[in-house]
């Protein structure tokens, strides 16, 4: 009994590196498509002037978290005049975009509060500052990933052994 | 009324449904919200107008997309759903112009009036191949007066092309208009008058070309040239009177081209307006 709460306690700390992992590689997901989907929205903000309803329908065809927040949006858009497309960007954000950090979040969370609301130069240097900061992050989280998958991994499996020890 | 469309949620129940004769409907920051009605203002709801509220409408007027309308702000208006929306605010300093943001809002009610101005029909159509002048101060009809001597106009044999600029007078939202111009008319929204008077000229031969407020010195040029080509003129501005007109430099220019040979003068508000035709000379 107590081996088997033991190797329970065991597995439980390797599945908690594991979930971490996944956590850290749906996030990577995420800002990959959500950059790419901005990157598609400046242009065709800057190449053809469209409307942000138009836009939010053309990219709800891209694929994860980013088509699913831009899709959620697009239905939201018959709200439009009952609450401000800033409240309706936020709302689509919660359910969708939640693998993001706190700072990544804040960040487009602003752009929400920018688009449609400002002229165009305006909107599009707030586009290109998020862009970039969700980009840096990225990069970042993928150069990091093996070492902290590495280091969390060791990290679970050590506190595992330890618990181990301890109750055998 | 589609403006209330417009309005966030407590302000359009706030209307009552089917109210007659709303000419516009003002909201600005920090006041009550009011509608315009024979010449008169009176609140329709006690709570006052916040900034979100007018951002709200404006959202909701451009779809969320105030960068695509941006040209029209400059201008100081905006047109949604056949409506034109006048704004006033704080204005972006320099060059860029556009606005910062929002403390006014004025919707206006475009109206179809049948039957108006019959009197006036007779001279107006003799005068076709000429120009023909409505005047009077702002708000005092010419818009809706011009739209119903286009329509009888045109459905008594006239081909009118119609410019307009602003959707006021169509009021079209989509490819049709929304308000009956009459059955030999062509309208081109969207466009500057000066551009789009060029465009009918060049592509529908029209016999008479309509348009709303004579504003800017590239809507003189158009209208010497269309006058130079043999197309008549049926054009709105600013000015209670002839004399009055020749008080703005533009005007006088205008009027000493000598192409507008007649002006319709609008005088009182609402229900009791009154038309007088006046023949101008140079």
């Amino acid at each position: 009994m107590r081996t088997a709460a033991a190797l329970l306690v065991l597995l439980g700390s390797l599945l908690g590196g594991a979930v971490w992992q996944r956590g850290q590689r749906r996030r990577i997901v995420c800002l990959s498509g959500l950059s790419r989907a901005l990157s598609r929205l400046e242009a065709e903000l800057t190449g053809k002037n469209a409307s942000l309803p138009a836009l939010a329908a053309l990219l709800a065809g891209e694929e994860g978290a980013a088509g699913a927040f831009f899709s959620a949006l697009s239905e939201m858009i018959p709200e439009l005049g009952e609450r401000s497309f800033r409240q309706l960007w936020c709302e689509a954000m919660e359910g969708e975009l939640c693998a993001l950090n706190d700072s990544e979040i804040c960040a487009v969370r602003e752009l929400g509060a920018v688009l449609g609301r400002y002229p165009l130069d305006m909107q599009l240097a707030s586009l290109s500052r998020c862009r970039k900061l969700l980009d840096d992050h990225l990069e970042q989280a993928r150069r990091k990933l093996p070492d902290d998958a590495r280091l969390v991994w060791g990290l679970s499996a050590a506190c595992g052994l330890f618990l181990l020890i301890i109750l055998l | 009324m589609r403006a209330a469309a417009l309005l966030p949620g407590d302000y359009r129940q706030a209307l009552c449904p089917g109210e007659l004769g709303v000419e516009e409907i003002r909201l600005r920051c920090g006041r009550a919200p009011t509608l315009l009605c024979d010449g008169r203002e009176r609140p329709f709801s006690e709570r006052l107008c916040r900034q979100e509220d007018l951002l709200l409408v404006l959202e909701k007027a451009s779809g969320a997309s105030l960068h695509t309308v941006e040209d029209e702000l400059r201008g100081g208006y905006l047109s949604a759903k056949g409506l034109r929306i006048g704004v006033c605010g704080r204005m972006l300093p320099g060059e860029r112009r556009g606005f910062q943001s929002f403390s006014s809002l004025a919707l206006r009610i475009p109206r179809e009036c049948r039957g108006i101005g019959k009197e006036l029909l007779p001279a107006v159509r003799e005068n076709a191949a000429g120009g023909t002048l409505i005047l009077s101060a702002p708000g005092g009809g010419k818009t809706t007066l011009l739209r119903e001597m286009i329509r009888r106009l045109s459905d008594g044999g006239v081909r009118i092309g119609v410019v307009d600029e602003r959707f006021e007078l169509s009021a079209a939202g989509d490819a049709s208009p929304g308000f009956d111009l009459g059955c030999r008319s062509d309208v081109l929204t969207g466009v500057s008058k000066a551009e789009g008077a060029m465009l009918l000229l060049r592509s529908l031969n029209p016999q008479l070309v309509a348009m709303d407020e004579i504003t800017r010195r590239e809507d003189l040029e158009a209208v010497i040239e269309l006058a130079g080509c043999g197309v008549g003129i049926l054009a709105t501005a600013h000015a209670a009177d002839p004399d009055r007109m020749r008080l703005r430099p533009l005007y006088r220019e205008l009027l000493d081209t000598g192409i507008f040979q007649l002006a319709v003068c609008i005088e009182g508000q609402g229900s009791a307006r009154r038309y007088r035709l006046r023949e101008l000379c140079t």
